[in-house]
């Protein structure tokens, strides 16, 4: 795809425009909180503004990608805006993620400028960059400090760059079924038309005081960071070092947060840590979850402990712009065995369950669920390949839907119900794994005579194990430990088997086909009794 | 706090490299003051860490220190349920 769609819209339709209108009224009041540090939207605005004319000086053009290097952070939220006010795309990176694929990422995106901070110092030491290096909060060797670059005249006209709403934001870098990162480009468009729907729906307002749990480059973070701002709300963002459960809860209750904002391991995590008492958090009108299934028996406890909050279920992937559908749960759920829905379709979204040959399913049947409407990609960037195979285009072309992989079922109500993953496809830690790849780099290890590998729900934080089955060929020493290195030469980790049964032969059904039924029964049962 | 085995140690390595993507830290370097794990990615690893070591870690009753390095989280699994 080209790097710039063509500019039609109107300028006011551009988040960062957004965010400047409803700064203008609103200079003195605080926008960012984090820790002992707050930031106004005055500063906000007049920070990104310097920083932006910094970049358009430095020669930064409509449509070139700027990488940001910092921890979600008030001096990162800067960058975002500054970077959108360029014109450019942000693109987040996890500084925590080892350098290589870092350097893959940005070989990948190629930008014009890096902005990073005092805590990329380690990670930056080991990457080749082809292109300037800036400092935005504390010193940093080779980089250009701008953190505290001359203020310009007062009245100096904000930076404008020449864009349209169909332009792209950001970018997002998931990973791919080979392991290798793919961008996912966002515009502004897209999150505008989310935020549409949502600010509305769930009575944002200013003065509210919501989380900003998700890191940048979960595109989760979009709503949290644009969904606040936009309204003139407060942004609370977790300050390094709030890890544990209680802590989670204490930053909850003494920041009186209005919205908590999360993915289920973490309310899972709460549960666990005990970290809620009768009647507790009680300045919360609204809690929302997005990116995993939430186990109904964690929800059931925080809507006991925490009984006046409303409980909203997104669902949606990066590739439709942070969620689709939504499911406000009215009651506690008194069966807990019982998948909480996915709902029904955010204004402006389409959901459709369609059958292997892509024609839609009538209510009551299974299949894969297909995204359209104001949320959908443009796709992948520099990759054609993917995007064609991801995101289908109508034969009049007017329309485009994306594949989620998803399985699903519509109700008799019109209510989405998710099912899990397509057939040989599991979703673990946010990743997208086709079993069929483990079992195909498992069968090539040698001393492995017949494999299989199967997901089996656990009963940890989230949802699935990987679960393998092998039987071993006689002559050869092998034991889960050599296994699991010989697979972490050709495999990512996250596709990494977690749990390991060696069998002299591999179970069979009636029909002599691998059961692979029988295998997950073994494994849950195994899971069972430790 | 009992002491971590070298073998322990080199599981949560491990478990850091492949599971979360963060390239393996030194087993004393302190974690949180070196900002490696936000509250989500320690959630990570511990459910990794339950998955693959077969344990349930008594979050209730966790702490900072439990959670600074390498080595105190593999000391961890010394006093979790098997």
């Amino acid at each position: 795809m080209s790097e710039r769609a063509a500019t039609s819209a109107p300028a006011s339709a551009l988040l960062h425009e957004r965010v400047s209108a409803s700064a203008r009224s609103r200079m003195s009041q605080t926008a960012l909180v984090m820790g002992a540090q707050r930031m106004t939207y005055g500063e906000l605005e007049h920070r990104s503004d310097r920083l932006a004319g910094a970049l358009i000086a430095a020669g930064v053009s409509p449509g070139d990608r700027v990488a940001l290097l910092i921890p979600k952070s008030p001096a990162a939220i800067v960058s975002m805006l500054a970077a959108l006010k360029a014109g450019a795309i942000y693109v987040p990176v996890d500084v925590a993620n080892p350098p290589a694929r870092v350097q893959r990422i940005l070989d990948s995106a190629e930008p014009s400028v890096v902005l990073a901070c005092a805590a990329s110092a380690r990670l930056l030491g080991r990457l080749a960059l082809g292109c300037p290096l800036w400092s935005v909060e504390g010193e940093l060797h080779g980089a250009r400090a701008v953190a505290d670059a001359p203020d310009g005249a007062d009245g100096d006209a904000p930076p404008r760059a020449p864009i349209g709403a169909r332009d792209p934001a950001h970018m997002m870098f998931t990973s791919g079924s080979t392991g290798e990162p793919k961008g996912v480009l966002i515009t502004h468009a897209m999150v505008l038309a989310f935020l549409d729907w949502a600010l509305p729906h769930f009575g944002h307002a200013p003065g509210e005081r919501i989380s900003g749990h998700p890191p940048l480059h979960f595109d989760l973070s979009t709503f949290d960071i644009f969904g606040t701002l936009c309204s003139g709300g407060e942004l609370h963002l977790l300050p390094a070092g709030i890890m544990l459960p209680g802590q989670l809860a204490a930053f909850i209750r003494d920041a009186q947060l209005t919205q908590w904002f999360s993915v289920p391991s973490t309310f899972a995590y709460m549960v666990r840590g005990e970290a809620l008492t009768d009647g507790d958090l009680p300045s919360l009108k609204r809690v929302i979850w997005c990116g995993e299934v939430m186990p109904p028996a964690v929800l059931a406890h925080w809507m006991a402990r925490v009984p006046q909050a409303t409980y909203t279920n997104l669902y949606g992937p990066t590739e439709t712009t942070i969620a689709s559908s939504f499911h406000t749960v009215a009651e506690p759920p008194g069966d807990i065995t019982a998948p909480i829905p996915i709902g029904t379709p955010c204004a402006g979204e389409q959901i459709e369950v369609v059958g292997e040959d892509l024609g839609a399913l009538p209510d009551g049947e299974a299949g894969e669920l297909l995204i359209g409407g104001a949320g959908v990609s443009p796709g992948y960037w520099r990759d054609p390949q993917r995007t064609a195979a991801a995101f289908i285009t109508s034969p009049d072309g007017r329309t485009r839907r994306y594949r989620t992989g998803d399985m699903g079922v519509r109700d008799s109500h019109g209510v989405l119900h998710y099912l899990g993953r397509r057939d040989g496809q599991v979703k673990t830690r946010g990743y997208r794994v086709e079993l069929g790849e483990i079992e195909s780099a498992l069968g090539a290890v040698p001393g492995v005579g017949e494999c299989a590998v199967v997901a089996v729900p656990s009963d940890g934080f989230e949802g699935t194990a990987i679960c393998c089955a092998w039987s071993p060929i006689d002559g050869f020493e092998l034991d889960p430990a050599a296994l699991r290195s010989a697979l972490s030469q050709s495999l990512p980790g996250y596709m990494l088997p977690s749990r390991w049964m060696a069998l002299s032969e591999l179970p069979r059904n009636s029909a002599g086909k691998l059961d692979r039924n029988g295998l997950k029964r073994q494994f849950s049962e195994r899971a069972g009794d430790g | 706090m009992a002491d971590a085995t070298p073998e322990d140690v080199a599981r949560v390595q491990a478990i850091f490299q492949e599971a979360l993507n963060i390239a393996a830290p030194d087993p004393d370097l302190d974690i949180i003051e070196a900002a490696l794990l936000d509250s989500l990615g320690l959630i990570a690893l511990l459910f990794e860490i339950e998955q693959q070591f077969g344990i349930e870690i008594p979050l209730e009753s966790l702490e900072i220190e439990d959670i600074r390095s390498v080595s105190s989280i593999a000391g961890l699994l010394r006093q979790s349920a098997r």
